[in-house]
């Protein structure tokens, strides 16, 4: 009898931490995921102008060109070609190439390289699809804050409830990813802003970005959604460009994953 | 040769003033010249060992496939043939094009790349070249998200279908499309990477393009 009661108690147990870790295994999975790449053009400030001064060079071109070409030496050995002391004869940078003058240049181009490459339908289209902005993904940047509306539009569809996440790729605890994701525990100077699609038109400024995650999965939400959901959002860019970075060109990855309840 | 002469001309020059003079007169002449300057120069495609889109781990990842060179990828030569890819995914293509060039320019030489058209289908139906096909220089770290510049289609001439033969330019090409500068003379060569960024907007097709390399000496 007691024996019986211990195997019931035990099948109770064995029940019950069933239910839970099939439970926390329902929760989600990932369907699939894309991977975005921006390129961030940074500028520097443009000098102050200072008017229509012509460039060094060029005056120097027209201060050679408007020089006299027969002075009191010339007009003399134009008389007597040998009178006066033994000369020597010598070319100096005057009978050089002018500065600003440019001559022909050498140049070569060798034959084309062909490029090649068929493109193949997205089969997880039906339930992520990401998609640039009508800027594309190379985004020129200044110094300070730069806003960036509907960057990316993203639509997601899945049978069951689901959720949208991102994060920095490549980034985790340990690693080093550099300017403008950075890597954990640096906060990111490139946030995000989701809304709907699409947006009104002027756009406004959201009033709160988020900045990206760069700790690596399990990264962030983005969105959720019930089953059977097809919902499409935009996602606005807000990129902090401080001093001390240098003018040039900054990739950032973003990964995003559609997580879905199975 | 022209060394030659200018010291023959600078001679003659010399040795014949005594006969016209009225008193005996000699001299020297300093000449400076300039050496004609050269430029050679040379792409190979598919340049290394382990070049094409085979082995990258980071080739269309996301999108369940396994990526594999074109059947026209060929080592020293060929087309840059990234096979089939999954259009919303990126792909690297290693080793994809060397560019050698020869001079004696001691000033260097500038190199520039554009596409002489944008990517083209069979069926003639074009695609922006822009933001679609990227290139960065050669290196053991690139992976398909490494960072890359975005080729351009050129604003000068195609020359041949579709430019097979290259570009005509009216002037220097886009300061837009360097690649590579160099400062010195001498035999040099640059590995270049390709990058391939479909857009998820692509139409299902076979498309290609010329990539024209023009080296201008400075």
């Amino acid at each position: 009898m007691r024996h019986t009661r211990n195997l019931a108690l035990l099948a109770l147990v064995v029940l019950a931490a069933l239910a839970a870790f099939s439970q926390a295994d329902a929760v989600q999975a990932t369907k699939t995921s894309k991977i975005v790449e921006f390129e961030f053009v940074i500028t520097p400030s443009p000098a102050p102008s200072v008017g229509a001064l012509p460039a060094p060079q060029v005056k120097a071109a027209a201060a050679i060109a408007a020089a006299p070409r027969t002075d009191a030496s010339t007009r003399t050995l134009l008389v007597d070609p040998f009178a006066g002391p033994r000369q020597v004869a010598w070319g100096g940078p005057s009978w050089d190439v002018a500065p600003g003058i440019q001559i022909a240049q050498v140049q070569a181009q060798p034959s084309p390289v062909p490029v090649q490459f068929v493109t193949k339908a997205d089969p997880n289209a039906q339930y992520l699809q990401v998609t640039p902005g009508s800027a594309g993904t190379i985004l020129t940047a200044v110094y300070g804050t730069n806003y960036y509306a509907c960057a990316l539009t993203i639509k997601t569809y899945y049978t069951t409830a689901y959720g949208l996440t991102d994060w920095g790729y490549g980034t985790s605890t340990s690693s080093a990813i550099g300017y403008p994701i950075e890597n954990y525990p640096t906060t990111s100077y490139l946030a995000w802003a989701a809304e709907a699609s699409p947006e009104p038109v002027p756009e406004p400024t959201p009033a709160t970005f988020t900045g990206f995650y760069n700790e690596g999965s399990p990264g962030q939400t983005v969105w959720s959604k019930a089953a059977n959901v097809t919902y499409t959002g935009c996602i606005d860019l807000r990129l902090t460009v401080p001093t001390a970075v240098a003018p040039g060109t900054y990739s950032a990855v973003i990964e995003y994953n559609l997580q879905v309840t199975i | 040769m022209i060394r030659r002469l200018a010291a023959a001309a600078a001679a003659l020059a010399l040795a014949g003033t005594p006969l016209l003079a009225r008193a005996a007169t000699v001299g020297s002449a300093q000449l400076d010249y300039k050496v004609l300057p050269y430029v050679h120069a040379s792409v190979t495609p598919n340049y290394a060992s382990g070049f094409g889109v085979a082995g990258i781990s980071t080739n269309g990842l996301g999108s369940g496939t396994t990526p594999a060179n074109g059947s026209t990828a060929v080592l020293d030569g060929g087309q840059v043939d990234f096979g089939n890819v999954v259009v919303g995914y990126n792909y690297l293509y290693k080793y994809a094009a060397q560019v050698n060039v020869n001079t004696n320019d001691p000033s260097g030489f500038i190199v520039y790349a554009e596409g002489a058209t944008d990517l083209f289908t069979p069926s003639a139906s074009t695609s922006p070249l822009f933001q679609t096909l990227f290139w960065l220089p050669s290196s053991s770290g690139n992976t398909a998200f490494s960072s890359a510049t975005s080729f351009n289609k050129t604003a000068g001439t195609p020359i041949g279908v579709n430019g097979v033969n290259g570009i005509t330019y009216g002037g220097a090409p886009s300061s837009a499309s360097v690649v590579w500068t160099s400062g010195a003379s001498g035999s040099l060569s640059q590995g270049f990477d390709y990058e391939l960024r479909p857009n998820g907007s692509m139409a299902i097709s076979q498309f290609n393009v010329y990539i024209v390399y023009t080296v201008i000496g400075n």
